[in-house]
């Protein structure tokens, strides 16, 4: 019989049994087996430590419900190091919760998301306690209380998520995030970035949410359809030289121009545009580490040929391209596109509408031996290049 | 091919190769200290309290399976909260199995100190708790529960906000 059996009868005071009694563990290991033979017929003959780490391979979900098999579930469940990742939504959170988990996991949790919180969840609360605090994420809420409260004791931060949220960024918040975050380094935001803003400091903070991005090594900005970042916002952007990942909305693609001078270290560049791209401002060649990019063009405007081969041709270390967008070969010119491709491309994939013509004996145009990944209006292989050109062979 | 005898908690004597053993720290230090090398009749087997012989033989099936694996990363938090990875199909065909000997293959994987069969098989009991109702966890694992009534339906509320809606 387990140790905890032994305590059924007792009458015990419901307000023990809570997931915040951990400081009460008395977790025990197993009685050992009498006999020479340690045959184990019950999961709750493991010891602690290794049902803790089965726990520990759960995700809140799953806790939450073992935490209501019995007492000694609730005991090896209510261990904060199980609760690092802790995800808060107000339609199931109630509003002492946030003050049961600062008094319970608090100081250890490392990531939190938030859905939707209103300033009774009080979120802030539980910011205070989370000096731990390496993630961030929050998801339609309102204000900037949240964040200030995470500039002021969150100095571990180091990725902030929104997502369509309001009148979050404030002169207040992004001073704060500023200050007291010094590790930040991935801010992503999708939604509305007017919204984003505290509407009567806009002026005031656009500069700094400058120095924030200045200091980050990845952003993202995704923005809604009838948004994007002007040629401006890169123009007034100081030096970025840590970013190594950009992912913006833009409508004009001479924003783009600016990113040699103020990113010089992009690997990874993601374009999300309502504006055909023409072959004379598509510069990508002038970013030197540039290894992966991904355009989403949905302007209904074809690529042309030479656009496509300019930033094959341009981008000398480029690993892998994704064009989301028109793009209409013929079989002549996808001939071209593979002859383009370097030997270090691993991933080459042409996505959305076509009106391709490109016949199976234009296939058989020999592939870099490098790619791993090729799609092309609906031809979709996860094999390697020689494997894809040997299937390819076979296809004739 | 050097083998080496085991001498496990249900009495069994387990002949192993030494080079497939050698994934379990344990033994890779007690062959170290012994200096056994290869198989020898007058050799006494080694004593191993906490494992029977069908895990033992799981554990080294296993090994010599994964005998070409890269070494698991250090265990850093970090990366263990980034990469949350799924069992191979190869891992998933090769765990089943009832419940007791999976318990008894990670005692031994444990004892043995084989860190990819432990995380490995830890998963695998993850795997069959995830996605369940507590009713159907208590009866996959024949837990009984001792809460009374209205303790069960506080921590049911207490738990509520754990849930996805």
């Amino acid at each position: 019989m387990l140790h905890h059996h032994q305590h059924e009868q007792q009458q015990l005071d419901v307000s023990q049994v809570s997931l915040q009694q951990s400081n009460s563990m008395s977790l025990q290991p197993p009685p050992a087996a009498g006999s020479s033979c340690s045959l184990i017929s019950n999961i709750e003959q493991l010891p602690t430590e290794l049902l803790t780490q089965i726990l520990s391979e759960l995700d809140q979900t799953s806790l939450g419900r073992c935490a209501q098999l019995s007492r000694f579930w609730l005991e090896l469940t209510s261990q904060p190091q199980l609760w690092r990742k802790i995800r808060i939504d107000s339609r199931t959170a109630d509003p002492e919760l946030a003050q049961r988990i600062c008094d319970w996991p608090g100081g250890r949790v490392r990531e939190i998301s938030a859905v939707r919180l209103a300033a009774k969840h009080r979120l802030p609360l539980l910011l205070a306690a989370s000096a731990s605090l390496t993630s961030l994420c929050l998801k339609e809420m309102q204000g900037d209380l949240v964040l200030k409260e995470a500039g002021r004791s969150c100095q571990n931060l180091r990725e902030l998520r929104l997502e369509c949220c309001n009148e979050m960024l404030s002169f207040d918040s992004v001073s704060g995030l500023l200050t007291g975050c010094p590790s930040l380094s991935l801010l992503q935001y999708t939604g509305s970035l007017s919204d984003l803003f505290a509407p009567s400091d806009e002026h005031r903070v656009a500069p700094l949410f400058h120095s924030l991005v200045s200091r980050l090594s990845s952003l993202k900005l995704h923005l809604l359809m009838t948004e994007s970042l002007p040629p401006q916002w890169f123009a007034a952007l100081p030096e970025c030289p840590r970013l190594t990942s950009l992912y913006v909305s833009i409508a004009d693609w001479r924003g783009l121009a600016h990113l040699p001078s103020k990113m010089p270290n992009l690997t990874d560049l993601s374009v999300l545009t309502s504006q055909p791209a023409s072959q004379a401002n598509l510069q990508l060649g002038r970013l030197p580490h540039l290894q992966r990019v991904k355009i989403c063009d949905f302007s209904f405007q074809s690529w042309s040929l030479d656009a496509i081969l300019s930033v094959l041709r341009g981008v000398r270390e480029l690993r892998s391209f994704m064009l989301d967008g028109c793009v209409h070969l013929t079989g002549q010119q996808y001939r071209q596109v593979v002859r383009a491709l370097s030997a270090r491309l691993t991933d080459l994939r042409f996505g959305g509408c076509f009106r391709n013509r490109v016949a199976e004996v234009d296939l058989q145009e020999p592939l870099p031996p490098g790619l791993r990944r090729l799609q092309v209006d609906g031809f979709k292989w996860g094999t390697s290049g020689v494997q894809f050109a040997s299937a390819l062979a076979s296809c004739s | 091919m050097p083998g080496i005898k085991l001498l496990t908690v249900d009495n069994e004597i387990v002949e192993v190769d030494a080079d497939t053993a050698k994934q379990s720290l344990l033994l890779r230090s007690m062959l170290h200290d012994l200096g056994v090398t290869e198989i020898d009749d007058d050799e006494e087997a080694i004593s191993l309290p906490h494992v029977t012989a069908a895990a033992l033989r799981k554990a080294m099936a296993w090994c010599a399976h994964h005998k070409d694996d890269p070494p698991p990363p250090e265990d850093d938090e970090n990366a263990r909260d980034l990469q949350p990875q799924q069992l191979s199909s190869w891992d998933a065909e090769f765990l089943r199995m009832d419940q007791s000997a999976l318990f008894e293959l990670i005692q031994a994987a444990n004892y043995l100190d084989i860190r990819g069969l432990l995380d490995t098989a830890c998963k695998a009991v993850a795997d069959a708790i995830r996605g369940r109702s507590p009713e159907e966890i208590r009866k996959a694992f024949n837990i009984r529960c001792d809460f009374t009534p209205q303790e069960e339906e506080q921590v049911r509320r207490e738990t509520e906000w754990c849930e996805e809606k």
